[in-house]
């Protein structure tokens, strides 16, 4: 990391001292890029020496994803709850890192109904807007096809709320996290309408944009993201494709796995199975 | 050079200082580092320390119970997500217990259009022991290894065989008066894992306990729930039912 920060230093320097500052800013802008570039392709090499970001993780070694298991859902909401716990997300129904999605086809019906636990009925019968729960409103109904998706920020290799950011606040990490920097977002909510699954919302309290970052406090200390932890089926799944024993390595081996949207170019590492047609 | 061309430039000689300067000033030193945003950002993301720490944190105090735990069909519900995380725990003080267990286990356990089959449910309102409050769903179940039958019993036991007896051909009548009867004394009533055997026990001691349970002058959490609804001659046909069957130890 010093290597390079220097050497953008030096070149700087180099500019400065040259008579015409005006081309000298646009070669050094352009040295930048290179630099940043070259350090993009080098990648592990020029971080061999510190592990970043913590002592024990590098983040080179690294590629998260996730795994969906829709059809072992059972709507429990157990992961909404901890993921508002270990995250500190505002506790009411309307903001949240993660949610599941409710599918019920009624007889004669063409189209499902999706509620999920924001619905104001879901509200009322968990008590309050700091508990969870899906209501049973469809236990007297001719119910012919139902089931639960879980969703969250699709951590994107392409990610359209990077591209779209003004100010450098959201990013990509080597390891495969999108992730926004508080300090430096200005709340203008530009990639909270960009993404297309939205996975992001807006934290009227700290003024910025908030998403998954699959928990990437616990991630780079060798516990899975608090979701999964407390997940009581297995139907959410996690860990690094570069371990091919790792738990997604064979989910996403052993399944026919699907990622929503696959239209928009945003390529997700999020993995699905068990999805609908009506699922997107 | 004329006089205006030079001011010209040092008006821009003096922007472009401005604007190296305060750039140095303003941009944080490891922007740039990996991308085009802040490194540090990863480092302070990295930094919170977890809430939830894991069954394997719990089990370094809590052995036995995670042992238990781990012999159940619970074994996959983590002690956190019913007890809540752990955080600094012991030094924060106890867990909690849930207290209102029907609220707490009907999240996962309420049959609902949408949960797989594989997934044990109940209909709340048909749940054999009825559901009024007084009764948790701890009365009946250990919540680390809920299911009947199962517990207590040592790791290295074999299994009660509860259900692989098939019981005897039965009426209509007396399935629907034994389902609540079932899960704790066994299809076949030699069950004393963790109730009394009722196979060939006298008759008449059968319907004398039944109505002392029903009048409330014996003393049961569920055995006065359950028979409650129960007429003199419902009692009179279970007691005539369980003393039929063929008694002794459990299989």
């Amino acid at each position: 990391m010093t290597k390079d920060a220097s050497a953008d230093k030096s070149g700087r320097r180099a500019f400065l001292r040259t008579a015409g500052k005006a081309i000298a800013g646009a070669v050094g802008g352009g040295t930048l890029v290179a630099g940043c570039v070259a350090q993009e392709k080098n990648g592990a090499g020029n971080q061999a020496a510190t592990s970043f970001p913590t002592e024990d993780y590098d983040w080179t070694e690294h590629r998260w994803a996730y795994g969906i298991d829709a059809t072992r859902c059972i709507g429990c909401l157990r992961c909404v709850e901890a993921c508002k716990i270990e995250n500190g997300v505002v506790p009411d129904a309307h903001h949240f890192r993660t949610w599941v999605e409710r599918y019920v086809y009624l007889e004669g019906e063409e189209r499902a109904h999706v509620d999920s636990h924001s619905d104001p009925q879901n509200i009322a019968a968990s008590g309050s807007e700091g508990e969870y729960r899906f209501d049973n409103r469809y236990k007297d109904e001719k119910v012919t096809k139902a089931f639960f998706v879980p969703k969250m920020c699709n951590q994107c290799q392409h990610p359209s709320c990077v591209q779209v950011c003004p100010v450098g606040a959201t990013f990509r990490t080597k390891d495969g996290v999108v992730m926004i920097d508080e300090k430096y977002c200005i709340g203008c909510e530009y990639c909270v309408q960009a993404c297309p699954y939205g996975a992001r919302f807006f934290n009227e309290e700290t003024r910025t944009s908030e998403k998954c970052n699959w928990c990437y406090h616990r991630i780079t200390k060798g516990l899975k993201p608090a979701c999964v932890e407390v997940c009581p089926v297995g139907a959410r799944i996690f860990g690094d494709l570069n371990d091919p024993s790792s738990d997604i390595s064979e989910f996403v081996r052993e399944n026919r796995v699907h990622v929503l949207k696959p239209e928009t170019g945003n390529a997700p590492t999020c993995f699905y199975v068990g999805l609908d047609k009506e699922v997107s | 050079m004329p006089a205006h061309i030079v001011r010209l430039l040092l008006l821009l000689a003096t922007f472009l200082i401005l604007a190296v300067v305060a750039r140095n000033y303003v941009l944080d030193p490891s922007y740039y580092q990996f991308g085009d945003y802040r490194g540090d950002a990863v480092i302070e993301e990295a930094a919170p320390q977890p809430q939830f720490r894991g069954a394997a944190y719990c089990q370094a105090c809590h052995t036995e119970r995670h042992t238990e735990w781990t012999t159940g069909v619970h074994r996959n519900v983590k002690c956190e997500v019913c007890h809540g995380p752990a955080r600094q725990h012991p030094a924060t003080g106890p867990l909690p217990k849930p207290v209102d267990t029907i609220k707490l286990c009907t999240v996962c356990h309420e049959a609902m259009p949408g949960r797989p089959a594989t997934q044990p449910q109940i209909v709340i309102a048909e749940h054999p022991v009825p559901h009024d409050g007084a009764l948790q769903c701890l009365t009946c179940h250990n919540p680390h290894s809920p299911k009947l039958g199962s517990q207590p019993q040592p790791a290295a036991a074999a299994p009660v065989a509860t259900t692989t007896a098939a019981p005897a051909q039965i009426s209509a009548r007396l399935v629907v008066l034994t389902t609540p009867c079932t899960p704790c004394h066994g299809a076949n009533g030699r069950n004393s894992a963790m109730s009394a055997a009722l196979a060939g026990s006298e008759v008449d001691v059968l319907a004398r306990k039944l109505q002392e349970y029903r009048s409330g002058t014996l003393q049961h959490p569920v055995m006065n729930a359950v028979t409650k609804s129960l007429s003199d001659e419902d009692i009179a046909d279970l007691a005539e039912h369980y003393s039929s069957l063929p008694g002794g130890p459990t299989p």
